[in-house]
């Protein structure tokens, strides 16, 4: 066992991030494949993700992980800068998968405590051997490969060159015509050196020559640096030097496309605001009380009409002629009224011309790594001047650059809080709700007149309900990032199983409770293989079935009524109803006549242990987790699973789940001297009876009949082994509940009233006991401090 | 309600047991795994469990199982009275509320005066027991928390 304590906050962090970067990276393989197209800002975010998670691996000396991070990065630098032929994209999302698979994998094993899997040799020859293909060598001959690409990587950010470079080389290329080349690249030698680093330049003989000004503006001033890891402070001090059009770093190359030193803001206000002008006005006086020498595009605000329209499409911008203060205006930006987004971008001068303004999509600054030249002139298909932020150098980093292209910046206004606090707060939260009614409704205030006590208690009661929601909306998370799993499980089926189906989704805004989203992640996985591998039939089956040959699944939520529902549907051959009682016959499931089984009872066969559909076990479905689990897992969150399904047209499975688990409204019934909660949502009527109605079948057991169906009669003194006088029919109340797809009445003592509940978990000791199985599912502290059980019809009816 | 707060500091705990009383025998627990004692409160009988669990109790919103030690060593159940106790133990997380007939004392009873319990029991308790202190003609027999809690 590797010597990994989870509960370290570090690795939990770890953990979640990783996790969730390696979900993003599934979501950008998915969109990329679909588009057959890698875009920039795709390999940009893998490359990100992958350095990311090389990082935080390293540092927690998860070397295997760390080292196939490494090695996809290693790719993606390559192709960020050289491309990707589009015939390979398809290789290249496999590659990745496989890649992301390793590492969720072992992620996995992190999060259980196992040990690594250190033996990565296969995964990391597939991708030297890619990155062999993408460079054009011969792909039988990997062995060429790793001595190239392992001699890259000091430094993370280092990018690969088609040939080999020497990583501490720097090659400057000035501005044209800037004069005095020499001297220029003396004064850079000189600082470098001032920096503390050894350095060999070439031309060597900088002073008077002539010769060396020629092979500077023909080839480049070249600086070749022993410390490679010092080439950041380099491309630090190289970025704040005048007059240099571009220059490489160990490869990498990073243009400055301006002729003067000057950044600019570029600020939209919010839609419909009005009065755009007026505002930037007012924005560029706050602006000039930090920042004197500001300007402004446009220039002239009042009493001009065009400067708003000019304001409303391009936004307006504030020039910033010394770029290390831009924070400060920043500052003031962020704080103005109605900004909508800002941004900040490189500012050239205009020159005579008119200023080629890049419209709002172009607003957003890109992360502006400049894409390498092929090697031999970069300086000549360099334009002189570029207005266009894209290849300017991400000196101020955007805020952030929002993917819709609107340049909307959103603060980081989210943070991660542990499940733990947010359970200890709602428990916290049902205590007062319930201390608040224990208060308010005290028996010592019965018939007593108390004005102000009673406004005062309104408000309380006012406020506990809000305290409520929101502690209980803390909780809720849309359910998308369980739904978007999916699409990589029905993609890797449709390649396995050579079918064609989309998977659609529907709601997956909707918000439900951490844990109910954690618990559906596994039940609707299961569907969705199990609509993959044998609902929706191959191509062939489907056209002869007059189909379109393209499969449907669609996935959906919804809320209605304090519940949810998630449903999984397919469009594929659906449920035969005599198939599935002959199945059931053979496994010796049935519990009545075949010919008794309604429609609907036979498809709950399918949820029924021990039954599975499909004889043969298939690489997807049939592992042994049946539908048995499904149903399980869902009831374990107090949900419901129902099947319905046409024969020829497809199945839907539908889950049922309440909203949120830790406070529901429950009856509070009276067996003897025990209160038992049922949940309200179960409950369909409650209702006295007299002993005719009450009908005794061979077996002894009772049942009514109401509205021509007959119910069952549970009496709860007798299940749950409780003393109580009340054993006639007569005396006591039935209560006809629905839960599980059956219905049963529940014969108490007495209705007590309905009440909100706090659920608590039985204490962990009694787990063993299985006591839900037995019908109960936790308990809730009654207003007198003592303890109710609360009851789970589910079980209890089966 | 008499509520002792024993909990100090750590290194002080070794060597000190509660003892408390159980049929006209006396017990002994490791003070480290006490919470709390408190006075008898109302309790949830819980179906379907071990009979000496004898329900679950909400000690200040915690909901806690109750074992009755006299149900739990297979002796015969007596009335509540005003000497009944719980002490509310905590091993492996589990929290568990012991009722016993009443406390005796915090003794501090010294490793020599410990020996093993004997092979075989005379009675059911033999199960439990992970010592006999005999001091001072006083025999008293040392539980395991941990066994008292799990096994069967």
């Amino acid at each position: 066992m590797a010597d990994i304590t989870i509960n370290d906050s570090m690795a939990e962090m770890y953990l979640y991030e990783t996790n969730s970067l390696l979900e993003q990276l599934d979501q950008i393989l998915l969109g990329a494949e679909k588009s057959n197209e890698f875009s920039k800002e795709e390999i940009d975010s893998i490359f990100r993700i992958m350095h990311t998670i090389k990082g935080s691996s390293a540092m927690m000396e998860f070397s295997g992980i760390a080292k196939v991070a490494h090695k996809v990065e290693d790719l993606f630098s390559y192709i960020r800068n050289n491309g990707i032929d589009r015939d390979l994209n398809e290789d290249l999302c496999n590659l990745v998968f496989q890649a992301n698979d390793f590492l969720k994998e072992e992620v996995e094993k992190v999060e259980g405590g196992e040990p690594l899997n250190t033996d990565i040799a296969f995964l990391e020859e597939s991708i030297t051997r890619f990155l062999g293909v993408l460079k054009g060598e011969t792909p039988v001959a990997p062995a060429s490969a790793p001595a190239e690409t392992g001699a890259a990587p000091p430094q993370a950010e280092q990018a690969e060159q088609a040939e080999a470079v020497d990583p501490g080389e720097v090659v400057i290329y000035f501005d044209e015509g800037c004069q005095m080349e020499n001297v220029r690249a003396m004064i850079i030698l000189n600082k470098i050196r001032e920096i503390g680093l050894r350095c060999v330049s070439k031309p060597e003989r900088l002073d008077n020559s002539e010769e060396a000004v020629q092979e500077i503006v023909a080839r480049g001033f070249r600086v070749k640096i022993d410390d490679h890891s010092a080439l950041d402070k380099v491309t630090e001090l190289l970025r704040g030097t005048l007059n240099i059009a571009s220059f490489t770093v160990g490869g990498r190359e990073y243009r400055l496309t301006r002729q003067r030193e000057a950044s600019a803001v570029r600020v939209f206000f919010e839609d419909g605001c009005e009065m755009e002008n007026m505002r930037a006005f007012q924005l560029l006086s706050q602006v000039a009380e930090v920042y004197p020498d500001i300007r402004s595009v446009p220039a002239q605000l009042m009493n001009n009409e065009d400067a708003v329209q000019q304001i409303i499409h391009e936004g307006f911008l504030l020039v910033v002629a010394e770029p290390n203060r831009v924070g400060e205006v920043l500052a003031v930006v962020e704080q103005g009224l109605h900004v909508k987004s800002y941004a900040t971008e490189e500012w050239e001068e205009p020159a005579a011309e008119d200023v080629d303004l890049p419209g709002g999509e172009d607003a957003a600054p890109a992360v502006a790594l400049a894409k390498a030249s092929e090697a031999g002139e970069p300086a000549a298909d360099l334009p002189a001047r570029s207005a266009r932020p894209e290849a300017a150098p991400a000196q101020v980093a955007p805020v952030q650059a929002a993917p819709d292209g609107g340049g909307r910046v959103v603060k980081q206004n989210l943070i991660s809080v542990s499940l733990n606090k947010l359970d200890a707060l709602m428990e916290l939260v049902g205590e007062i709700v319930i201390t608040e009614s224990m208060v308010t409704s005290s028996p010592d205030l019965q018939g007593v007149e108390l004005e102000n006590f009673t406004k005062s208690a309104r408000q309380l009661r006012k406020l506990t309900g809000e305290l409520q929601d929101i502690s209980m909306s803390l909780r809720m998370v849309p359910v998308s990032g369980t739904f978007q799993k999916m699409f990589r499980i029905v993609r890797d089926m449709n390649k396995k199983l050579d079918k064609d189906v989309e998977l659609i989704l529907v709601g997956e805004e909707t918000e439900v409770d951490k844990t109910i989203v954690d618990s559906i992640a596994d039940p609707l996985m299961h569907l969705v293989r199990n609509s993959m591998d044998h609902g929706i039939e191959s191509r062939e089956e489907r056209l002869a079935a007059g189909k379109p040959a393209k499969g449907k699944i669609v996935l959906s939520a919804q809320n209605s009524a304090g519940e949810i529902l998630i449903t999984v549907q397919d469009d594929g051959k659906g449920l035969d109803r005599d198939a599935l009682l002959n199945k059931a016959a053979e496994r010796g499931l049935l519990t009545k006549n075949p010919a008794e089984y309604s429609e609907k009872e036979a498809f709950l066969l399918l949820l029924l242990p021990g039954f599975s559909t499909k004889s043969e076990v298939t690489e997807f479905s049939g592992r042994g987790v049946g539908m048995d689990v499904v149903k399980k897992n869902i009831e374990k969150i107090g949900g419901a699973v129902s099947i319905e399904s046409k024969k020829g047209l497809g199945m839907a499975t539908i889950f049922k789940i309440p909203l949120t688990l830790a406070i529901i409204d429950a009856m509070k019934v009276a067996v003897g001297k025990s209160i038992l909660s049922i949940p309200i949502n179960v409950i369909n009527q409650t209702f006295k009876c007299t002993a005719q109605n009450v009908i005794e079948d061979a077996n002894g057991t009772q049942m009514v009949l109401i509205r021509n169906e007959c119910y069952p009669i549970i009496r709860l003194y007798d299940v749950f082994d409780l003393e109580t006088q009340v054993t006639e029919i007569e005396e006591g109340i039935l209560i006809l509940v629905e839960a599980g797809g059956s219905a049963a009445c529940v014969f108490a003592d007495e209705l007590l009233g309905q009440y909100q509940v706090v659920v608590k978990p039985l204490p962990s000791y009694l787990s063993s006991y299985d006591l839900r199985d037995d019908g109960i599912v936790g308990c809730t502290i009654l207003g007198d401090g003592s303890i109710s059980l609360i009851l789970e019809m589910a079980s209890l009816l089966r | 309600m008499n509520e002792l707060a024993i909990a100090e500091a750590e290194n002080t705990l070794r060597g000190k047991y509660l003892t408390f009383m159980l049929d006209e025998q006396c017990f002994g627990l490791d003070i480290e795994y006490i919470l709390e004692i408190i006075g008898v409160q109302t309790m949830t009988r819980v179906p379907k469990i071990p009979p000496y669990i004898i329900g679950i109790m909400n000690l200040r919103g915690k909901v806690i199982p109750i074992i009755d030690m006299r149900l739990r060593f297979h002796k015969a159940p007596r009335e509540y009275d005003a000497k009944t106790c719980i002490i509310v133990v905590e091993a492996d997380e589990d929290v568990v509320g012991l009722v016993v007939d009443a406390i005796d004392e915090v003794a501090d009873i010294a490793d020599e005066h410990i020996s093993a319990p004997p092979g075989a029991a005379s009675d059911y308790t033999g199960n439990f027991m992970k010592g006999v202190a005999q001091e001072k003609g006083k025999v008293r027999l040392l539980l395991d928390c941990r066994r008292i809690l799990h096994d069967a």
